[in-house]
């Protein structure tokens, strides 16, 4: 993670910037679909939010394997501070989906396979947060935090192959379907809004990842207090 | 596409889209900014040397052992 303030910041500015273009092409570059109209446009974030929910729940899986062999408490709040941004994510890719499925298949959710392991997804990663919230033992917490990483990483296939697995409402994969393919415009926008919502996740991270630093500090600092006062 | 949904209401749901995502990631980039301001204090506060209290009143136990020896 970044280390210097004027790094952070600057990633902070290169993503809003990012964020920025990427609205005004959706907004006003990108052509509308001929079927679904205008709506469609929810496309371009509704799959970058997904995209940034994978990466962030993969680094989990990656940062509890680290912390597992090296016991790095670093590796740790790291994926704490992935996970937690994980669960916004696909909080809003939640919402997202149910105000395009609306219009689209005229209900605000199905149990369709893809919503119900997206769904099941959430629960794992709020039961992770959960679970780090009320271990009051820092390694231990650590220990069991990052198994349920692990193991819950499971479930992020599960969601991706879930529409060629199972009958599905939801269409298929964009970019593994060979026929018919997107047109340049709708694949610039697309690329270019994962790229920008992929570095606002980064700029989120960075801080998150240095706020659960300052937190280890400061209790830290808090025990050596109580220390003190109790051999004093 | 159901034909009861007009094009005003497409464009009203992906409005409430796009503002579900900013409201999302914005008000979470606020309380993160919070979150952090608080932790700085706090450190500020741990990191910072104790205030010398007042000053001890009456005798003082040692002081008194002392003399009396």
């Amino acid at each position: 993670m970044l280390t210097s303030a004027g790094a952070r910041r600057a990633l902070v500015w290169i993503a809003a910037i990012a964020s920025a273009v990427s609205a005004a092409m959706i907004v006003f570059y990108v052509p509308n679909d001929r079927v679904q109209g205008v709506v469609q446009r929810i496309f371009y974030f509704h799959l970058a939010l997904a995209w940034v929910a994978y990466l962030a729940f993969f680094l989990v899986l990656v940062a509890s394997v680290v912390y597992l062999v090296s016991r790095d408490l670093r590796w740790d709040a790291f994926a704490r501070a992935s996970a937690e941004l994980g669960v916004l994510f696909t909080t809003l890719v939640l919402i997202v989906g149910s105000l395009w499925g609306k219009p689209i298949w005229n209900t605000w959710w199905t149990w369709d396979p893809r919503l119900t392991t997206t769904l099941v997804l959430w629960f794992i990663y709020v039961a992770y947060l959960m679970l780090r919230a009320y271990t009051p033992d820092v390694e231990r917490g650590a220990r069991f935090g990052a198994i349920l990483g692990i193991v819950g990483f499971v479930d992020v296939p599960i969601v991706h192959f879930s529409v060629q697995w199972w009958r599905s409402l939801h269409p298929d994969p964009v970019f593994a379907r060979s026929d018919p393919q997107l047109p340049t415009p709708m694949i610039v926008t697309l690329l270019v809004t994962i790229a920008a919502m992929t570095l606002v996740f980064c700029a989120l991270l960075t801080y998150r990842t240095m706020l659960e630093r300052m937190r280890d500090d400061n209790r830290a600092l808090e025990d050596d207090e109580v220390g003190e006062r109790v051999y004093a | 596409m159901p034909e009861a949904v007009d094009p005003m209401a497409s464009v009203g749901y992906l409005i409430a889209a796009g503002a579900a995502t900013v409201v999302g990631i914005g008000g979470y980039a606020l309380l993160l900014w919070r979150w952090i301001r608080e932790a700085r204090v706090r450190r500020a506060r741990l990191q910072a040397p104790a205030a010398p209290g007042p000053a001890p009143v009456g005798p003082q136990p040692r002081a008194e052992a002392s003399r009396l020896s």
